[in-house]
């Protein structure tokens, strides 16, 4: 801070009052529906929206996903314009996205073309399917599309898919910015088609929440009819036939490694300088930025690598016999690195040259340069900006049903999960977050880990509604045939918030067309054997409390008891038009004690000079507050 | 057109989850493009979102990444003072910064109070579009093009609201 009042203080480096010549203002406008450039329509699509461009420009049928950051938006974008444009296509948000793979890869199978759209992590869920897939190959042009997130922003890790591919032995294409990832995706299917093998698009946050001028492909109406051929030895292998399949597999991976995506792409430079850096993904973007500010220095070359799997080899090892020095920077594992045969002369991730964790931002690659090349370059100043940390909205209901199960389970382990209720860490409310629905299976294992203890901890599993119905209903049937005992909390906001409120089974609208039944969340509940399943609105902290103590009394004799806390976001307007809203006061009778801010921690409220103060510009009246205050100084006046 | 009036330019923009920066960004971009000039963008999406920092970038011009390096921003757009105050760093040297704060501490080269004006025209939501109005004066924008974006761009329940709030900005930002 003292580093920027004195660089950019009062009256230094700051540039007159007036207007500023940044956009010179003369020149001729055309501000329309999408932008002119050239003759051809552009638009500034997110990259995200433009892969879903892609997606159905490229005649897919079928389009599956569960939300995920940084992913969602492909499958949001190709539903609207699915339903906007009345395509032929099916595009739904499946349960989760083992389901949803299988979905695409069966229609894929009926030489039909399909695309799954996903999270890194969600990837480990599907995980299984996948990699049978790319044993069993397919028909009909399939693409992967997972997001990773180099970060890491809005994950649990910081995984790198391109090495997942690896693994699956499936193709993995690294787009370096939106008008990239839409012209891959569009090739995708027909080398999928081409080579009968599932494809992965690996964009990451950068990639996916860049927005760039692009030229949306034609959507044209295209519908192949389903031709399933049946074949047992294929389709239905047993392990005989797999390694037969295997075999196969390997073949394909040698042949693709001719296709010319496997080989290096000369981007910068002349090829014959003595320092290369070998690259993809938008680390590959800002090596050209950098480049550029630098004023282009042709000491160095420059190669891109658009498929970082598999990749020819040979092309690789000639590349360290043209060059005396080569630096590779990728993101964010060492995926192309570890493919170099000999790495003598090789820097990167492996020898410490760029760092082993973190996103590689401009100025990480711009000091790795310097490094690599041993000449100063640039001088970024370092931006030690602390990042604000979030928090549930003001007037989440998440965080009165957090505050309850406090209140009510005193002393206990409550295992949460992953979603906007996350943050109910702030209040002390979340004491564990593994991965989607372990809430549920750690409450089983604390319970497991503490029951013969003289005084075990009362256990509860918090969880969102949309989390319970992704990965929560299996651990819910093991820890009730398995004897554990604990509370199971579903927080039912009628919404998939944390990703941009996408629909949920209880919702209903996960498919383009509406077509599909409701499912009540009490029913799968109930569905899974757990006898005393109760519905409060958190709202009512007093009331939801009793409700979760009593649920807890009843795990004694039942094992699991479930307690929905039932009440909609609030991030929904129309929701939150329909609930009372309060006029909110502190009174006289404040203390100061800070009680509100330590354990109910909302964002419109904030204690100065042993006083409660509520910001009325955060606050949305919901009134929740005034049953948290110990001395009843929150005083709520109902507004008509 | 001279290379010097299309000059590349960085623009970088923070604030609080939920108070619009992602419109601010986008009808900025739109504008950029519709000069005929290359633009790319990035944005903060997901957990960030409810409360946490939000930025987002938009680079004019021939670049092929999406985020401004520290010290390379030409201008900083803030929405919050205190994020803009420890984003600052992101300016280059004699870069200009246009940003919500109550009062003109002399820190930054342009100080509106957008949530003050919100307040008053009864939409605290709208602030930043009284900053974005703020921002294209500065930036020589035309008031009408930015408008008629920002009115395309808007869903159609604040549209109005919206348009008034950038054209306070604009007015606002006349001293």
């Amino acid at each position: 801070m003292a580093h920027a009042h004195r660089r950019w203080g009062a009256g230094e480096n700051i540039v007159d009052k007036g207007a500023v010549d940044l956009f010179m203002s003369t020149q001729t406008r055309a501000p329309a529906a999408t932008e002119k450039k050239g003759d051809k329509a552009h638009e500034i699509l997110l990259g995200n929206e433009a892969i879903a461009h892609g997606i159905l420009a490229s005649g897919a049928n079928v389009v599956a996903s569960y939300p995920g950051t940084p992913a969602s938006e492909v499958c949001t974008t190709a539903m609207r314009l699915a339903s906007q444009r009345d395509l032929p296509v099916h595009v739904e948000w499946s349960i989760n996205e083992k389901t949803a793979v299988e979905v695409a890869f069966t229609n894929s199978i009926t030489g039909r073309r399909s695309a799954a759209t996903m999270k890194q992590v969600g990837l480990n869920v599907a995980s299984d399917p996948v990699i049978s897939a790319a044993y069993m190959g397919v028909t009909g042009g399939l693409l992967l599309v997972v997001a990773d997130d180099p970060g890491p922003h809005s994950s649990q890790t910081e995984q790198d898919t391109r090495l997942f591919a690896v693994h699956a032995k499936v193709p993995v294409l690294d787009p370096m910015s939106p008008r990239e990832a839409l012209e891959m995706t569009m090739q995708a299917f027909e080398f999928s088609e081409r080579y009968k093998t599932p494809v992965i698009l690996r964009p990451t946050t950068r990639v996916c929440h860049a927005r760039q001028l692009v030229e949306p492909p034609d959507i044209k109406p295209f519908s192949r009819r389903p031709d399933f051929r049946k074949d047992p030895s294929r389709w239905a292998a047993t392990p005989g036939p797999r390694l037969v399949l295997h075999r196969e597999l390997n073949a394909k991976l040698r042949e693709i490694e001719q296709h010319p995506w496997a080989r290096p792409r000369l981007v910068h430079g002349s090829g014959d300088t003595g320092l290369a850096v070998v690259s993809s993904g938008v680390a590959c973007a800002y090596l050209l930025d950098v480049i550029a500010e630098l004023g282009s220095r042709q000491d160095l070359s420059i190669y891109k690598i658009d498929m970082p799997f598999p990749l020819d080899r040979h092309a690789l090892s000639s590349l360290t016999g043209r060059h005396s020095r080569i630096l590779v920077v990728e993101e964010t594992e060492p995926v192309i690195e570890m493919q170099f045969i000999n790495r003598e002369r090789v820097s990167g991730r492996m020898d410490g040259m760029v760092p082993d964790a973190g996103e590689l931002t401009p100025d990480v690659v711009a000091r790795v340069l310097e490094e690599f090349t041993g000449t100063r370059s640039l001088t970024h100043p370092a931006v030690s900006a602390k990042q604000r940390t979030p928090s549930l909205c003001a007037g989440c209901s998440h965080r009165a049903a957090f505050y309850s199960v406090k209140r009510a389970l005193p002393g206990g382990i409550y295992a949460s999960d992953i979603g906007c209720y996350t943050l109910g860490l702030n209040l002390g409310g979340v004491d564990t977050c593994l991965c989607m629905g372990a809430a549920v299976s750690q409450a089983a294992g604390f319970f497991h880990a503490f029951k013969d203890t003289s005084a075990p901890p009362p256990v509860a599993a918090i969880i969102g509604d949309s989390t319970f119905f992704h990965a929560g209903i299996p651990p819910t049937i093991n820890a009730l045939v398995t004897g554990a005992r604990f509370v199971l909390v579903v927080l039912d906001n009628a919404t998939t918030a944390m990703t941009g409120h996408q629909p949920t089974p209880a919702t209903g609208g996960m498919t383009n067309d509406y077509s599909g039944r409701m499912l009540s969340l009490e029913e799968a509940i109930a569905g899974c054997g757990v006898k005393t399943v109760r519905i409060h609105d958190p709202y009512d902290v007093d009331g939801f409390t009793k409700v979760v103590k009593e649920a807890y009394t009843r795990t004694e004799a039942e094992g699991v008891t479930a307690v929905i806390a039932r009440h909609p976001c609030i991030r929904d307007r129309r929701a939150l038009r329909a609930q009372t809203h309060y006029a909110m006061r502190v009174t006289e009778e404040c203390t100061g004690c800070g009680l509100c801010v330590r354990e109910f921690e909302c964002p419109a409220i904030s204690v100065a000079d042993k006083r409660a103060r509520i910001d009325a510009s955060l606050c949305i009246g919901c009134g929740v507050c005034v049953q948290v205050c110990p001395v009843e100084a929150i005083a709520a006046e109902e507004e008509s | 057109m001279s290379p010097g009036a299309f000059s590349d330019r960085q623009i970088f923009m923070v604030g609080l989850g939920g108070q619009g920066i992602l419109l601010l960004a986008r009808a900025l971009a739109v504008w950029a493009a519709t000069t005929g000039r290359e633009v790319i963008t990035s944005e903060t999406h997901g957990m960030a979102m409810r409360g946490g920092t939000v930025t987002a970038s938009l680079k004019v011009g021939r670049y092929a990444g999406p985020l401004i390096p520290p010290g390379a921003a030409d201008v900083l757009i803030g929405l919050d003072e205190q994020e803009a105050l420890s984003h600052l760093p992101m300016l280059r040297q004699g870069g200009v910064s246009v940003v919500n704060a109550a009062t003109d501490t002399g820190t930054f080269s342009h100080v509106v109070d957008a949530s003050g004006i919100a307040r008053s025209l009864g939409a605290p939501g709208a602030a930043n579009m009284i900053v974005l109005g703020r921002a294209a004066l500065v930036l020589g924008i035309d008031r009408a093009d930015i408008g008629e974006i920002v009115e395309r761009l808007s869903p159609a329940k604040v549209v109005e609201t919206n348009r008034k709030a950038l054209q306070a900005g604009f007015e606002g930002g006349a001293r």
